[in-house]
This record gives C-alpha cells, structure tokens and sequence, in this order.
C-alpha cells in the first residue's frame, strides 16, 4: 500500500480516539516538575563517582603535577565532560582553568543561580547526566535574561521547524519561576519558563526572536566558542579507518575497511534536516589523519545523526538497520529489549 | 458555545455557525493544516475550505463529536492540497518524516483499491488502537492523525521528546505486526 494512502486511510480511526486525542494532557507523573527531580537525581550518582575521581586527582595536583588532568576531575565534579571527547576539549588550553573556577562545586544547580550547561556531541547529554557551571557575571545573566523572557511569544505552531539548537543552554531557578531556554543557530532562544514547577504562565511562550535574545544570545556564544564546540558536516566525516559505536552503555569497534567504507559512504550522505527527538548512541569515528570525530547516531529507526545539534537524514530505515547492522547489533532486538 | 448550539446554526442556517466554529475550532484546525502544509496561505485557505465543506455537509450530517468532524475534513484537505502541490521536503513540515515512519508499516508498493479491504483495515487499526494503553493511543494518534511533530507530542505528554520517539516506534513495529498477522498485506 502506498504510504500516503495508509496516512490518509487513518482519517477514519474511531472519533473517539481523536477526541481523547485532543483533550489529553498528560499525567502529573510526567510533569515537568518530577523529570527535573529525576535529572538531579541522576545528577547525583555522576557526583559520587567524580567525588572519587576527585580525591585521586587532587593528590596529583597537590603534588604540582598533571594539571589538566586535575582539570578534568573539577569538570567531571560538576557532571559536565564526562565523556573524553568533552574533556579534551576542557584541556587543551589553560585559560580556561580560570573560566572554569567558578564552577559551583554543589551538584545540584542553587536557587537563583544562573547556571549554563553544555552538552556537544559524544557528551552523555541525552541520558540526562547534564553538567552546569555559574557564570562569574551573575547580575549581568540575570539582567539579560530577565529582559529577553518578558519578549517570550508563543510559537506554537513553528517548535523546532528551523532553529536547529546549539547544544548550550541556561537554566534559572528564582521566585518561583524556573527558565530552561536553548539557544538556536540563528540567534533565537527556544524553551520555557515553568512557574512554580507547573506548566501555566509562561509556559506556552517558547520562543525568543534573534533581536530580543541578542544579550543573552552573546553571552551564551561567548561560551559556546570557548568550548570550541564545532558541528561536523557530511563531508568532514572523510576517510574513516576505525569506528567505536558506544549505545546504552556498551562499546562496539569496527576495522573492517569494506564495513568502514560503507558507514562513511552513508553518513556522507547526510542532508540536513530538521531536529529529531531521537535517542541517541555516540559514534565516534577515527579518520585517515589521526584525528576523531565524535556524532550523535539515531538508534530507534531514524536514518539521522547529529553534530552538536546539526540534523542530517542519510536515508531510510533500511540505512539506518544496516549501519547497525555493521556493528553487529539487531536494531529490532534493541528496540524489543528496550 | 457547545458543540450541540454550533451544529444547529448550521441546521438553521445561520451563517454565524461559520464564525462560531472559527472562534471554537479555527485554531484547532489551523494546527492540523499547518502540521501537513507548513505554510501558513495555504493552511488558511484549507481552513476556510473546512468551513465551506462543513457548510454543505451540516445538515444533511449532524456530526456527533463537532472536533472530529472538523479535523478530519480539514486533515483530508490539507493532505490533497499537500498532493496537488507535489510539495518537496520543507523543513518544518511533519508530512515527510511520518510518511518516512509509515514506511516501516506500509511498502509502498500500490495496494487494493478495495473500499472494503480498507475498511477492514481501519478496523483492524481501531482494535488495535483499542488495545493500546491511553498514553500510547494518544501518541499514535497525535502523530499520524494530528501530524503533530515529536517536541509537541513530548509537551503535551509531560516527557522527553526522546521517549515519544522510541514509543511510537514500537507502536508501529506493533501494528505492522498485528496487520500483517491478520493477513493484510501492506
């Protein structure tokens, strides 16, 4: 049957499932308010294990030696960069230990604190362990911020159509109003201001143009290029000569240069599309020339991968069970296990 | 104005039935067009082409769920308008991506003509949906009914876009499933 006639075919489904369809909310479960509960409490576990990590690099720092390593350990302490591709971006230049100071050492983020959290391709992100740090300018961020949300619109009908998101954003817990705004590539910030953790108020004005983001947009930017966050395109994936697939926790190599020809030829493919809520496994792939290059792969089906919020389809389901296919894995039995 | 009052302009014919139903439903069916179209001209003439329909169709119809009624001449129209404009892949439109999923379920290939093949098909889809706990009938149905794109759907369900995802893939690896057991060939 033709995917078009099946889609018009289900014009006629019970009218009582487009009724309920239309008039449901969701369950207080699912509010908002408990997946923020959840995301600290997630938050915490990174912590008890960076605590370690913390206490075993410290000793080499006391000891004058292996600074950036210690480096890691106070990024990893805030749940930020616990993958190595984010923290060899937090170690190549030694400025930035100083930017990093003052990173709250608390793990969960304080009342009233602006705190920016960054989370690039490779990052663990998506499974809800996000990293924060505190601005130093703190009244400067409040200033902004205050005066870009009061020009907040309603954009209901435009969420995620062109403003593929950065992979930084702000969170601002104060008077009973928790701000959780994206920052998009064209300047816009898209999100939400929860009041008192319910979903009212300000909640259905989720978009803030380029012109009234623009303070706050330069402040993020500024951070933005201090990471040296950089989305890869299709035609910088190169030649590919070995490949590590992490999903769910497990790691899966391959080396096989007919298998590594074909997973460049597909991703390659890639034409850029618009952002997907997919779950995501981390890709990263070793080129001709040494270097990495870590991307988000789609692994429920989706023929997409990411690049620090960059979206690109390289084809259909079929592609997409293939290149899984190469690693080994039955995407269908990940699915079902799932 | 209850639904009940609205219909009965509509019997009455009273042309403010039409400014009754914008003002209850205009947006409503602007979100189902635009979820097709994404263009905001064209899904404001499928709107108004819902109206004119709904005009000529109330009475002899008496519509039972007035929002149903509208949504799906207003669904059917956008899709039309979709086909006749061979539109290409706009970002932002949800069409393409849920006609992308829908190829998990269906092949693509032409299938029967038969009227009542696919009556039983839509049937076999109810019981389907039926079966379903509420939450993932509501998602299934805010997809591939409504077009409502994944961040939406997460929205209204109060959780990650990435759960909304992964669930509506399993539905449909589901109903590709029960279909293809009860001998429908897709």
């Amino acid at each position: 049957m033709r995917k078009e006639d099946f889609f018009t075919s289900l014009e006629n489904i019970d009218e009582n499932f487009i009724e309920e369809a239309e008039q449901y909310k969701g369950s207080k479960l699912n509010n908002p308010l408990f997946m923020y509960i959840g995301m600290a409490a997630s938050v915490l576990v990174v912590a008890c294990v960076a605590g370690i990590f913390l206490f075993e690099n410290k000793k080499a720092e006391i000891d004058g030696t292996e600074v950036e390593t210690a480096l890691s350990s106070e990024v990893i302490i805030n749940g930020t960069g616990a993958t190595e591709v984010t923290k060899e971006k937090y170690n190549t230049a030694e400025e930035r230990i100083k930017l990093l100071k003052p990173m709250a050492m608390e793990t969960a983020i304080p009342d009233d604190t602006v705190a920016v959290i960054v989370h690039p391709s490779g990052s663990v992100y998506l499974d809800g362990l996000e990293g924060w740090y505190a601005p130093e300018e703190q009244d400067v961020w409040k200033s902004a911020i205050k005066t870009a949300v009061s020009h907040a619109q309603d954009k209901e009908y435009e969420v995620y159509p062109h403003a593929d998101m950065m992979p930084i954003k702000f969170f601002w817990k104060h008077d009973g109003i928790e701000d959780n705004w994206t920052l998009a590539y064209d300047g816009s910030l898209w999100g939400e201001s929860y009041v008192n953790g319910s979903s009212s108020g300000l909640f259905s004005k989720n978009y803030i143009s380029p012109e009234d983001a623009a303070p706050v947009a330069s402040l993020l930017k500024q951070i933005y290029d201090f990471f040296g966050i950089d989305p890869i395109t299709p035609d910088q994936i190169g030649d590919i000569t070995y490949a590590e697939l992490t999903l769910r926790g497990k790691t899966y190599t391959l080396d096989d240069k007919v298998k590594l020809s074909y997973l460049g030829t597909t991703l390659k493919k890639g034409e850029l599309t618009t952002p997907s809520g997919c779950p995501w496994a981390t890709l990263k792939l070793t080129r001709s020339d040494g270097t990495t290059v870590s991307l988000s792969l789609a692994w429920d089906g989706c023929a997409i991968w990411h690049s620090d919020g960059k979206h690109y389809r390289y084809g259909d389901y079929k592609a997409a069970e293939s290149i899984f296919q190469l690693f080994g894995i039955d995407m269908q039995h990940i699915l079902d296990s799932n | 104005m209850t639904d009940e009052g609205i219909v009965n302009l509509y019997w009455d014919r009273n042309e403010s039935a039409i400014t009754e139903t914008d003002l209850k439903y205009g947006k409503y069916c602007f979100t189902i067009a635009y979820n097709i179209l994404f263009n905001k001209e064209d899904s404001d003439e499928c709107v108004n082409d819902t109206y004119n329909k709904a005009w000529y169709s109330i009475p002899p119809q008496r519509p039972v769920i007035l929002s149903a009624f509208l949504g799906r001449i207003v669904r059917n129209i956008s899709l039309n308008r979709y086909k006749e404009n061979n539109a290409q892949k706009r970002g932002g439109s949800q069409l393409p991506l849920i006609l992308d999923e829908i190829g998990e379920i269906a092949s693509d290939m032409p299938g029967p003509d038969d009227e009542l093949i696919k009556k039983q098909m839509v049937q076999a889809i109810n019981a389907f949906l039926k079966k379903l706990p509420q939450d993932k009938r509501v998602m299934f149905v805010r997809r591939y009914w409504y077009a409502d794109d994944i961040g939406a759907i997460a929205k209204r369900m109060g959780t990650s876009a990435n759960n909304v995802s992964a669930e509506i893939r399993r539905i449909r690896i589901k109903l590709r499933d029960y279909l293809a057991e009860r001998g429908f060939d897709l």
